[in-house]
């Protein structure tokens, strides 16, 4: 029963500092088994999100289920399921590797942590204050995956790492998931990773989730993302620009040359691309329509809000 | 239990240096303390360290606390405890184990050692030694783990520390130079201590229940603000005459034939005499009434007295808050305000005067033959000085606060023993409240001349025969009359 229950759901959620909304009132579904990206600037309210989901701040209004709890009412018990990692927390720092490990194993009841460290090539009789920051994030991680939580929650786990030690991150996060969590057969651990760098998650995401200023501005599956936007290319014959005219929604950033006309479609999964391109430009001869990798399907997002504002104001 | 075993060990692993250094100040403590009782040989080095050490002592209780609080920091949300398993009564009773273990415990053996060493018997000792941790664990443990758990570092804790040490005694000395001090009704103390204790442990379990610290600030100088408003309502209002209700309760009037007020005016009014310190107060005046107090016993005494008067006149009617008094005159001096001395002073006014105290009785006198450290009842020691002090060898030692009033009496020399003696007598007091560093409180007992070895002293405890009440209505009187005489004379 509760297998058929996303890990997240998320309704209305809101917070503001004083005066500034930090998170304008957003929905968000997290099925189970997703590794799930949520992707934006620095600021664009990522922390924030995840720390309402996992209870560690209070929202100013709206409500989050975490595996199926109140997130308002998560305690001590219910991290027995959830893991988190982030790049700001404070850890204990007068803790050996093999003390905070040592330290951590009695709270949980499904902690197995093999050889984790070894894999992780982390070294156990060294304290955390005096371990690199991507051996610091090993070794967060490592006393996460070593309780096989039902939810890991990552917060920017790979800024600032070098591509070596991020892959090393990448690799045993997914080797673990391979193993599912206890109970979790069907569904597997779902993961919610939040980063700045799309290219970092691009290729092992299941789904994304763009923040923008405390805005979502979409959350869908990278299978239906990258179905739905293409950069297409018009090839116009004959010589003359394009006339002002009005284009569908579901382009975006159209712009014109002497020959070329380039535009997003955000829709082509769906939508007719050549017959809408054909019916509003009769000298189209070429028409390309190239898949976007997720950064480019990200700024084209960006821009044509922006520039949306512009004409607004 | 587990869990708060396991966090408590960490807790102690970290804090080991701090903790050593803690018990290290402990046993300094213990080893300096005796160098400043009276007599002790200590040099003025060694009595400036021991001072230095008992300073010492509530920085290393603060540094300690804070220290073992913010291991699982409260306030902040980056700290990595906030996503793991804790169960936060887990944590909280580990934190209580670590106070009560690691800084309690140790202070409650030096404290039971300091006894010893003074000569004092444990047994009879531990219900002072008791009561005075407790009021270390009210006084000291609980406020300073408070503010640890709604502070987010150490120089926060101590910066709230002195912001809050300051506005207390500020609003204190304010409501001090505003008011005339007032008789606390009974047990008005003891519910207040109770009910604030008990909302700074509801606040604290709060915390910890929820990391609400903006909340808790709030809990935290509610409390504050409740406890002036008690303490402002106490000392300068009536309690909607609940005050004077309780102290009615409290001393039952008086059976007949065993204390007695009696009004002896005379022609010539008030006689001349020193200026008391009590009747320095602006904006009230004082009024001498010729009313002296009578005990069917002459050996009995007083303590903690206690008067309130009404005066009712042509149109008007007042009534006094009870007030502290000084029963060792034949006359009782009263604070009227101004307002109303001066609207009634040339018209016959009626007045009753009540008075409240404790009478007590003489104990079976007991007989000590003196050496230089000798027992004496009540648990006590007494030791002869080498060098006197104000003209007086005799110090008597006891734990907490001391014995019952006790009177003594004896021979004493002049300066130095040989020569001839006279009888002396003297009386110990009780040595006050609240918190004692040095379990062992000392008293130089004013004899007025050197106790030498050999010399047989008497011991009279005086114990309570309940407190009593008086009520005396006085015949019409003009206050005028009754203005003692250094004002006159002014």
């Amino acid at each position: 029963m509760i297998d058929n229950l996303p890990a997240i759901e998320v309704r209305q959620l809101h917070k503001s500092f004083a005066q500034t909304d930090a998170l304008a009132p957003l929905d968000l579904v997290i099925p189970r088994g997703a590794i799930f990206a949520l992707v934006g600037h620095n600021g664009a309210g990522k922390t924030t999100l995840i720390k309402l989901l996992l209870n560690i701040v209070q929202p100013t209004s709206g409500s989050a289920t975490v595996l199926g709890e109140g997130s308002t009412a998560l305690n001590g018990a219910s991290f027995t399921r959830i893991g988190y990692v982030s790049e700001n927390q404070q850890m204990p720092d007068w803790m050996t590797v093999r003390e905070f490990m040592d330290y951590l194993q009695p709270f949980y009841p499904t902690w197995d942590e093999g050889d984790l460290l070894d894999e992780l090539e982390l070294p156990s009789d060294r304290k955390l204050e005096h371990l690199s920051r991507g051996m610091r994030m090993k070794a967060a991680l490592a006393s996460v995956l070593a309780f096989r939580p039902s939810l890991i929650v990552m917060d920017e786990p790979f800024s600032g790492l070098d591509p070596l030690v991020r892959d090393e991150l990448i690799e045993t996060l997914l080797d673990r998931l391979s193993d599912n969590a206890p109970g979790e057969a069907e569904a597997g651990t779902t993961i919610v990773i939040s980063s700045h760098d799309l290219a970092e998650i691009e290729s092992f995401a299941t789904h994304v989730a763009f923040l923008h200023q405390g805005r979502l501005l979409f959350a869908e599956s990278m299978d239906r993302l990258t179905a739905r936007f293409r950069e297409v290319t018009v090839t116009l014959e004959g010589a003359g620009t394009v006339p002002p005219m009005r284009f569908p929604a579901s382009w975006l950033m159209t712009e014109s040359s002497e020959s070329v006309f380039r535009f997003v479609h955000s829709n082509a999964e769906t939508e007719p691309l050549e017959e809408q391109v054909r019916e509003l430009f009769p000298q189209a001869g070429d028409i390309q329509a190239e898949p976007m990798t997720l950064r480019t399907i990200f700024l084209a997002l960006v821009k044509s809000r922006q520039s949306q504002n512009r004409r607004r104001a | 239990m587990k869990q708060a075993l396991h966090i408590f060990r960490k807790d102690v692993r970290h804090l080991t240096p701090e903790l050593a250094m803690y018990c290290g100040l402990l046993v300094a403590f213990a080893v300096v303390t005796p160098l400043r009782w009276p007599g002790a040989s200590g040099s003025e080095m060694l009595q400036m360290f021991a001072t230095l050490v008992t300073f010492l002592l509530p920085i290393a209780w603060l540094v300690l606390i804070t220290r073992t609080v913010h291991e699982e920091s409260l306030v902040g949300d980056h700290q990595f405890w906030v996503t793991r398993p804790y169960r936060w009564s887990s944590l909280l009773g580990a934190k209580m184990l670590f106070l009560a273990v690691c800084i309690l415990a140790p202070f409650a053996v030096v404290q039971a050692y300091l006894v010893l060493r003074a000569g004092l018997e444990l047994g009879a000792a531990l219900e002072s030694v008791f009561l005075n941790l407790l009021f270390f664990v009210g006084i000291v443990l609980l406020p300073f783990t408070l503010l640890a758990a709604v502070t987010a570092s150490i120089s926060r804790t101590v910066l709230a520390l002195t912001v809050l040490a300051l506005s207390w005694a500020g609003v204190l000395a304010l409501l001090d130079n505003l008011t005339i001090p007032r008789v606390m009704p009974p047990f008005v103390f003891q519910a207040c201590s109770l009910l604030v204790a008990g909302s700074l442990v509801g606040t604290l379990i709060y915390q910890y229940a929820t990391r609400r610290t903006e909340r808790t600030w709030t809990m935290l100088l509610t409390t504050g603000v409740f406890y002036f408003g008690l303490y402002f309502g106490c000392s300068a209002t009536n309690l909607g005459g609940l005050s004077s209700v309780l102290i009615r309760q409290h001393y039952p009037l008086a059976k007949s034939g065993t204390v007695s007020l009696s009004f002896t005016p005379s022609a010539s009014g008030p006689a001349a005499r020193v200026r008391p310190s009590i009747t320095d107060t602006q904006g009230m005046e004082p009024v001498e009434l010729p009313l002296a107090y009578r005990d069917a016993d002459p050996a009995a005494r007083v303590q903690d007295a206690s008067v309130s008067f009404t005066i009712d006149g042509p149109g008007f009617h007042y009534v006094s808050p009870w007030r502290s008094l000084a029963m060792e005159s034949e006359d009782l001096i009263l604070l009227v305000p101004s307002s109303i001395f001066w609207s009634v002073q040339g018209t016959s006014v009626r007045m009753h005067v009540s008075v409240a105290a404790e009478r007590l009785l003489p104990g079976q006198p007991e007989t000590v033959k003196v050496s230089d450290r000798f027992r004496v009842p009540d648990g006590g020691v007494c030791v002869l000085l080498r060098r006197n002090i104000s003209g007086n060898n005799l110090s008597c030692w006891y734990s907490g606060h001391g014995p019952s009033p006790t009177r003594v009496t004896g021979p004493v020399s002049g300066e130095s023993c040989g020569g001839t003696t006279h009888a002396a007598v003297s009386v110990i007091h009780s040595l006050g409240g609240g918190i004692r560093v040095d379990p062992v409180a000392q008293s130089l007992v004013p004899l007025g001349g050197a106790v030498c070895p050999g010399a047989v002293l008497t011991f009279i405890p005086y114990r309570s025969a309940g407190n009593f009440r008086l009520e005396m209505d006085l015949p019409p009187l003009l206050l005028s009359q009754y203005k003692p005489h250094w004002l006159r004379m002014e």
